[in-house]
């Protein structure tokens, strides 16, 4: 077990919390829900995507200035497509859960039915998008 | 008008020391990005699309394109810099880190906003 961590903004240690006490397990015992699962996904992806963007933000300026070469690596190598591939993914995953979200915070769908099947929904919706852009995108070679 | 005593405004209890402006700004922004983010699918696939454009701007001559290209940026990474800070508040407690990851990352936020603003103005 690891040492609890105090929370305070003023990081006072004492003699008490430099000693390993026992805590209980977490992630190791708990039942993966799609509540749960549905929620790290969206920090998850949240993260990734905000990355992404950097990345393509600055792909948008080197390609604009240098032609083709900036984005060669992206389209044409399995990795880059690969990449994109993920990233897309990520993107519909967080654009459906985010309006999920938005209608948690306008008080509608909290019931736990309600919210499995929106959470279901979600994930459909997520996999139908990302493969038909994709079809679409490799179509077009 | 805020029921917090001006104790508790002064020192800014709590890893995140105000959060409902931050909350809501997030959902607006949220909000401007669902249009937003199928006008930039649309975008790719019209890049994916016409085999002589070797680039996004290709279409951004137009003004209406280069504004919402603008704005999915923008709003996009205003966005993400809230979001990037939940994320900090909630794993890193340590001061001076925490500090310095999100003024980083609101510092490399908004030079690519005003670096991809430019890019789109150049186009023109």
């Amino acid at each position: 077990m690891g040492r609890l961590m105090s929370h305070d903004a003023h990081h006072q240690t004492s003699n008490a919390s430099s000693v390993d006490r026992p805590l209980s397990p977490h992630l190791t015992i708990y039942k993966p829900q799609i509540s749960s699962m549905l929620s790290i996904a969206h920090r998850l992806s949240g993260v990734a995507l905000f990355v992404g963007l950097l990345f393509f933000v600055w792909y948008l300026v080197l390609s604009t200035y240098h032609g083709v070469e900036a984005f060669a690596f992206l389209t044409n190598s399995i990795l880059g497509r690969f990449i994109m591939f993920l990233w897309s993914l990520a993107m519909y995953y967080h654009l459906y859960n985010g309006i999920r979200h938005l209608f948690w915070d306008a008080g509608m769908g909290y019931e736990l039915t309600t919210m499995r099947k929106t959470g279901w929904l979600t994930i459909i919706l997520t996999l139908v998008s990302t493969l038909i852009t994709w079809a679409l995108v490799l179509g077009s070679y | 008008m805020s029921i917090r005593t001006p104790l508790a405004q002064a020192k800014g209890l709590g890893s995140a020391k105000d959060g409902v402006h931050h909350w809501w700004l997030l959902r607006v922004s949220s909000v401007a990005l669902i249009p937003l983010t199928f006008w930039f699918v649309y975008i790719v696939l019209q890049v994916c699309f016409s085999p002589h454009a070797t680039s996004p701007a290709y279409f951004l001559s137009s003004v209406y394109q280069s504004v919402a290209m603008i704005l999915f940026i923008v709003v996009g990474l205003y966005h993400g810099m809230l979001g990037m800070r939940e994320v900090i508040e909630d794993y890193v407690h340590c001061g001076c880190i925490k500090l310095a990851l999100l003024t980083l990352i609101n510092f490399v936020s908004i030079v690519s906003m005003v670096v991809a603003v430019l890019t789109v103005f150049n186009v023109q």
